[in-house]
C-alpha cells in the first residue's frame, strides 16, 4: 500500500490530491510508475497484513486516520482523495475461503473510506481493478453485450466486489476497470506466463504451461493498464460515474503465438511443457469494440521487448 | 441448438470500394439464414484488413463498421500484400473456424455452408474452394495458373498446391498456428501445410466479375511468379534430392567407366591415338558429379535452416472435438 501526495500535480496551486494505492503487485506498481511522480511524493508505504484479518483492520484504520490529519491540517479549499484497489493476494485459482477474506477486507476499506468522507469534506474517487478474465472466463469475443458468467470463486469476488462499489456511485464517485491477461514486469509474486517463458528462455529452462497450445487470450500490458488508470487519477475533469472500462487489447492471441514470438525475440527454441492435469485452458477474448476510446495499446512484441530490456538492465 | 462452433471470415482490401457493401450483405444475409435455420455454426465476425487501400475503401469499411457490429476493420500500416493481409486478419479473429474471401465478390459467402459441410463430413482441417470453370473467363491466364502450380506440385513433391485458392476455410487453431510463424517469405498455404494433411476442396461457380468487366486484376504476370517463388522458398525443394542423387550416380559411373578404361589401356596400350582425352572427360564427369553432389547437400542443409527459420513446427497438438455436434448434425441430413 502506498500514500502519495500529488498536490504539486495538480493544476490548480490551491488544491490537494492525495492517492492512496492498495495493492502494489504487478497492475498496482504500474500505476505508481505512471503517475510520474519524484520519489518524495510517496509519503508512506506499507505492507499490509492480507492474510490476518484483524491486522488489516488496524492498518486501514491507521491509514484513514492519517488521511484525515492530512486533511483536517489542510488550509486549502479544494481537497481530493483517490483510493486505487488494486489489491489482493487470491489469484485466479484463489480458494472461496480467500476470495471471502479478501471481499472483506474491500468491504472495510470502503467503509473506512464512508466514515472519512463523513469527517472530511473533499472529492472522493474510487479506482478499482477487476478481472475480465475472471468474469468472462471461456467466452470469446466478448462484447457490451455479453453478461459475466464467473466460473471460479475469483470471478464470483470480482463481480460481488463490482457491485458492492456501484452501490457507493451515488456518495463517491467510481471507476471500474476490467483488464484482461495482463503481463509486466514483476519481481517475486505471480510472474504470469510471459515473464515466466522469457525468464525461462534466457537460462533455458522448461516452462509448464497450464493448458493448451491453442488456447486464446487477449494480452494487454501493464504499463498501458497502468497509464490508463493513472491518467484518469491524475485528470480533473474525469467524471466517474460508476461506468465499467475494459482495458483490453481486443486481439486474440494464441499461447502457440505467445510462444513462437518468445523465440523470435529470443532468438532460441524454447523447452516447453503443457500440463494438462491442472487446465487453464479456456478461452478469453474481447471484441475491439471494448478497448476505450484513446487507448493504444502497445503490441505484444514491443511489450516481451520491454520485458526483456527490463531484465537486461536488471541483471 | 446449445452451443455453436464460430465462423469468422477475413477479407483483404486494396481496392475494393465498389464491392463491399455487397460483400458485408452477403455476409449479413447468411448469417441471418444460419441462425434462421439452427444450424451448429454462426457467424460471429467478418473481418476486413486495409491493406493500405488505393480506393475509397477505408470510407465505406467505416461505415459499414458502424452499421454492422460484427463487422470489424483493422488497417495496415502500408501495403504489405494480400497474404500479410490475410494473416493479420487471421491474428485478429477467434473463431472455430476461419473463412478467408476475395474483396471483390469472386468468392460467394453463400458457399461458406458448402466448405463446412465438407469440413464435417472429411474431418478436414482446411477446405479449399476449386473453381468448376476458368475464373477469370481468359483461357491463358487460367491455364498458366494452373501450369505454375502442377509444375511447382511436381518439383515440390506437395500434392496440396494445385488445390491453393483464397477462398478457404481452415480451421481456427491451424489457421492462427500458421498465420504466426509466417515471416515476410513464407507462403501462407505452404505453412498451413505444415501443421496438417486433412486437405480438401470443393466445387464451387467462381468467377472473378471486376477482371471480366474491367479487364483489371490484382494479379498479373509478375505477382504470379513471385508466388511461385515464394512457394519454392518455403516449400522443401524434394526435388534437390533428385540431383544429389544424379551426381552420386554421375561419380559412380565416372569410376566405373575409369576403371574399365584403365584396364582397357593395360591390355591395349596403342588403341587410344588421341591420349588425354579420356582422362580429361574422367576427371571432369568426377568433379561434376562431386560439385553436384555437395551442392546438393549444403542446399539440404539451408532449406532445413530457412524452414526453421519460417517456424516449420517439430509437432502440433490439436483438439478436433468440438466438430462432433456439427459431424451429427450433417450425418443426420446425409
Amino acid at each position: 500500500m502506498k500514500i502519495l501526495d500529488c498536490s504539486y500535480l495538480s493544476p490548480e496551486d490551491s488544491a490537494q490530491h492525495m492517492i492512496v494505492i492498495f495493492g502494489v503487485g504487478l497492475v498496482g506498481k504500474a500505476i505508481f510508475s505512471s503517475l510520474k511522480l519524484p520519489p518524495k511524493a510517496c509519503i508512506f508505504q506499507l505492507p499490509m497484513a492480507w492474510m490476518d484479518g484483524s491486522k488489516f483492520k488496524t492498518q486501514l484504520s491507521e491509514v484513514f486516520s492519517f488521511l484525515l490529519s492530512c486533511l483536517a491540517s489542510s488550509s486549502v479549499e479544494r481537497r481530493r482523495i483517490s483510493v486505487v484497489w488494486s489489491a489482493g493476494k487470491a489469484g485466479f485459482n484463489a480458494t472461496t475461503e480467500v476470495c471471502l477474506s479478501e471481499r472483506a477486507h474491500l468491504t472495510s476499506c470502503i467503509k473506512m473510506m464512508a466514515s472519512l468522507r463523513c469527517m472530511a469534506s473533499a472529492e472522493y474517487k474510487f479506482y478499482f481493478l477487476s478481472s475480465a478474465g475472471g468474469l468472462y472466463e471461456g467466452l470469446r469475443n466478448v462484447s457490451n453485450r455479453t453478461l459475466p458468467r464467473p466460473l471460479r470463486p475469483y470471478g464470483q469476488l470480482k463481480l460481488e466486489q463490482e457491485q458492492e462499489i456501484s452501490e457507493l456511485r451515488q456518495t463517491i464517485s467510481i471507476n471500474i476497470y476490467r483488464p484482461s491477461t495482463v503481463y509486466g514486469n514483476i519481481k517475486g509474486g505471480r510472474l504470469g506466463l510471459i515473464s515466466t517463458l522469457i525468464n525461462n528462455g534466457l537460462v533455458g529452462r522448461t516452462t509448464s504451461i497450464f493448458g493448451s497450445a491453442a488456447t486464446l487470450r487477449d494480452f494487454v500490458s501493464a504499463e498501458d493498464v497502468g497509464r490508463a488508470v493513472a491518467r484518469d487519477i491524475l485528470a480533473d475533469t474525469v467524471a466517474c460515474s460508476g461506468k465499467v472500462r475494459f482495458i483490453v487489447s481486443g486481439k486474440p492471441t494464441s499461447i502457440f503465438e505467445v510462444v513462437k514470438l518468445t523465440e523470435n525475440i529470443l532468438g532460441k527454441k524454447l523447452y516447453v511443457h503443457y500440463e494438462t492435469r491442472y487446465s487453464n485452458a479456456l478461452d478469453n477474448t474481447y471484441s475491439s469494440e471494448l478497448r476505450p476510446a484513446g487507448f493504444c495499446p502497445m503490441s505484444l512484441r514491443e511489450g516481451m521487448l520491454s520485458i526483456l530490456q527490463n531484465h537486461k538492465s536488471a541483471c | 441448438m446449445s452451443v455453436r462452433l464460430s465462423v469468422s471470415t477475413v477479407t483483404p482490401v486494396y481496392s475494393g470500394a465498389a464491392y463491399l457493401r455487397a460483400l458485408v450483405e452477403k455476409l449479413n444475409d447468411i448469417r441471418n439464414q444460419w441462425t434462421g435455420l439452427d444450424l451448429p455454426f454462426e457467424l460471429v465476425e467478418s473481418i476486413f484488413v486495409n491493406d493500405d487501400a488505393i480506393d475509397a475503401s477505408d470510407e465505406v469499411l467505416a461505415a459499414l463498421a458502424s452499421e454492422f457490429d460484427w463487422v470489424k476493420v483493422i488497417t495496415n500500416s502500408k501495403n504489405f500484400g494480400q497474404h500479410p493481409a490475410t494473416i493479420a486478419g487471421i491474428l485478429h479473429c477467434s473463431g472455430d473456424w476461419i473463412v478467408t474471401l476475395d474483396e471483390d465478390l469472386q468468392h460467394d459467402p453463400a458457399f461458406i455452408e458448402k466448405l463446412l459441410k465438407n469440413a464435417f463430413l472429411n474431418r478436414s482441417d482446411i477446405v479449399y474452394a476449386r473453381p468448376e470453370a476458368p475464373v477469370h473467363g481468359a483461357k491463358l491466364r487460367d491455364l498458366g495458373s494452373v501450369a505454375i502450380k502442377n509444375g511447382l506440385s511436381l518439383l515440390t513433391r506437395n500434392k496440396n498446391i494445385p488445390l491453393f485458392n483464397s477462398f478457404r476455410l481452415i480451421r481456427g487453431t491451424v489457421a492462427r498456428a500458421a498465420a504466426c510463424v509466417c515471416s515476410h517469405e513464407t507462403y501462407f498455404d505452404i505453412a498451413l501445410s505444415w501443421f496438417t494433411n486433412r486437405v480438401g476442396a470443393v466445387h464451387l461457380p467462381m468467377r472473378d466479375p471486376r477482371f471480366i468487366q474491367t479487364g483489371k486484376s490484382g494479379y498479373n504476370l509478375f505477382k504470379l511468379l513471385a508466388h511461385a517463388r515464394r512457394m519454392v522458398i518455403s516449400s522443401q525443394t524434394k526435388i534437390l534430392r533428385v540431383v544429389a542423387l544424379i551426381g552420386f550416380f554421375v561419380i559412380v559411373a565416372d569410376i566405373t567407366c575409369g576403371s574399365l578404361l584403365f584396364v582397357f589401356t593395360l591390355w591395349h596400350r596403342d588403341a587410344t591415338e588421341a591420349r588425354g582425352w579420356a582422362s580429361l572427360f574422367l576427371a571432369t564427369l568426377f568433379f561434376g558429379g562431386l560439385t553436384l553432389l555437395m551442392s546438393s547437400i549444403i542446399l539440404e542443409y539451408l532449406t532445413g535452416v530457412v524452414l526453421h527459420i519460417q517456424g516449420k513446427p517439430t509437432f502440433f497438438i490439436i483438439d478436433r472435438s468440438s466438430d462432433a455436434l456439427a459431424v451429427k448434425f450433417y450425418q443426420k441430413l446425409s
